[in-house]
């Protein structure tokens, strides 16, 4: 038995951290609707938001594609992973947690649009799922686990990590469960594949996300004490006024 | 490091525009996830790598490209094939752990293969559009499908910053590895946060700095791009909508690919 469990950790700790995105054609073409449906309205809320504050602040323009293309190259990043495979951040957390989740609703789908035609990872037809699970349902978690730990006045450090490391596994969770409503299992059902999809993702995604809530902290600690205008930039992005 | 620039197909395939190969793509992605047959798949794996064979790709790059999205396929079609409460009698092979009957039974095998080769399908295809667009390409499938000006402008915007940022991150990772920045666990965790961070504050610098370069220019909020009057070819259409037909045809309304499997 033990046997058998060290060939499948061997077999599946080498994959890389990408495995997150679902490829293109995994989805049934209702649940990739389905998806997108639900993904949309915060999509158009979002774009709503940014045309707001470009038309009022032109120059955050610049700002606002830089911080797309930070993100994808934060993705792009290898992370010294604890299991020794090659691994590479989200960057939820710390995409949430500068540029908030409504900037980050659409952000987060250039992102992924990035992702599929420079990485070849995800897919055009999968897109509404990734984007729900990676630039909705994470950053939504992180920015309220930070909000909630500052209202409960917890250590700065402590509630980025938090922040990061389980908006990282919501994105996971969420992605297991899109895959366990299109590909229930034939005996257990949703339940089953559920806990099928989410404890193989696991071996990778938990090391993973304690690595990225560690380098958030780290990342936004140096930042906060490095950046000058930091509280501007913040709030320029975070709280555009309607 | 990005596709595009690793696997270039050295001639253009059938010669079409913009948005005829976006609508070659949507022929050959519906083909793809609309087909439950195996066969149908392979058929159009084997079209689309042929296709790249003949335009300048050679087996090996072929190969790496088509390994690039296995883990995720890979992984997922694990999921699948193994059940949690499988039957020991209709089972390949199955262990007990945890009060749980892991097992891999026929019917789970056939599913995971079925989505394995589809999910592959999927993915040439999408290989076919990235290989064979440019961004100036993408951007302009974007105007025709009246993609919001803003999402365009951010999207040619990106991809700009992306470059320079790449070059950036990896001269700054050089420079560490060359520190022995990654020679500890402890020391790598360290490193990655300076990277980041350091990308980040350089991604502020360029951002104020491309401002100031657009406002010396002229710049007052808008971006102009270079529009490609390509009108779409009625025959090259009409030709990809037929094929793509004539397949979905033949996979629902004949036994042609079950003739094949009997072969």
């Amino acid at each position: 038995m033990r046997k058998k469990l060290f060939v499948l950790l061997a077999f599946l700790l080498p994959f890389q951290g990408f495995s997150m995105h679902i490829m293109e054609g995994y989805l049934p073409a209702g649940w990739s609707v389905f998806w997108t449906v639900v993904y949309l309205p915060f999509f158009v809320w979002g774009v709503k938001v940014i045309q707001k504050i470009v038309i009022k602040h032109p120059e955050l323009k610049m700002l606002l594609a830089l911080a797309a293309a930070f993100a994808f190259v934060l993705s792009a990043l290898k992370l010294p992973s604890v299991t020794g495979s090659s691994s590479h951040p989200t960057g939820v957390g710390l995409g949430a947690l500068l540029f908030g989740p409504i900037v980050m609703s659409v952000l987060g789908v250039l992102v992924l649009i990035f992702q599929v035609l420079l990485l070849a990872h995800g897919g055009i037809t999968t897109l509404g799922a990734n984007a729900f699970s990676m630039a909705l349902a994470g950053p939504v978690v992180t920015f309220g686990i930070y909000k909630l730990c500052a209202k409960l006045k917890c250590n700065r450090s402590v509630s980025i990590f938090l922040a990061a490391c389980l908006g990282d596994l919501t994105t996971y969770t969420v992605t297991a469960l899109q895959l366990a409503l299109a590909h229930p299992d034939t005996h257990t059902g949703v339940a089953g594949a559920f806990v099928k999809f989410a404890s193989i993702f696991s071996l990778t995604q938990i090391p993973i996300a304690v690595v990225e809530g560690l380098i958030t902290v780290l990342v936004m600690n140096i930042l906060i004490k490095n950046v000058p205008d930091w509280e501007g930039i913040k709030l320029n992005l975070q709280a555009p006024k309607l | 490091m990005f596709i595009s620039e690793q696997y270039i197909l050295r001639k253009p395939i059938f010669g079409l525009y913009s948005m005829e190969k976006f609508i070659l793509f949507m022929v050959l992605l519906n083909c793809a996830l609309l087909s439950g047959n195996l066969y149908m798949h392979l058929f159009l794996i084997s079209l689309i790598s042929i296709g790249f064979l003949t335009h300048g790709i050679d087996l090996i790059k072929l190969l790496r490209l088509i390994a690039l999205p296995s883990g995720f396929i890979v992984l997922g079609s694990i999921s699948i094939a193994f059940s949690l409460h499988a039957d020991p009698e209709n089972s390949l092979f199955c262990f007990d752990s945890m009060g749980l009957c892991i097992g891999l039974e026929t019917a789970g095998l056939h599913k995971a293969l079925d989505l394995f080769f589809k999910a592959m399908a999927a993915v040439m295809a999408l290989n076919y559009l990235i290989l064979s667009c440019s961004l100036s390409e993408l951007n302009d499938i974007g105007r025709k499908l009246k993609i919001p000006l803003i999402l365009r402008e951010l999207f040619v915007l990106t991809y700009r910053y992306i470059s320079l940022l790449f070059t950036f991150t990896g001269q700054v990772h050089i420079a560490q590895r060359n520190r022995l920045g990654y020679a500890r666990r402890k020391q790598s965790i360290l490193s990655v946060g300076m990277l980041f961070s350091s990308v980040f504050i350089k991604s502020l610098l360029f951002s104020n700095r491309s401002l100031e370069a657009l406002q010396s220019r002229g710049y007052h909020g808008e971006f102009y791009f270079r529009q490609q009057k390509e009108a779409l070819r009625l025959k090259q259409v009409l030709s990809m909508l037929v094929f793509g037909i004539l397949l979905l045809f033949l996979d629902n309304y004949s036994n042609l690919f079950d003739l094949i499997s009997h072969i």
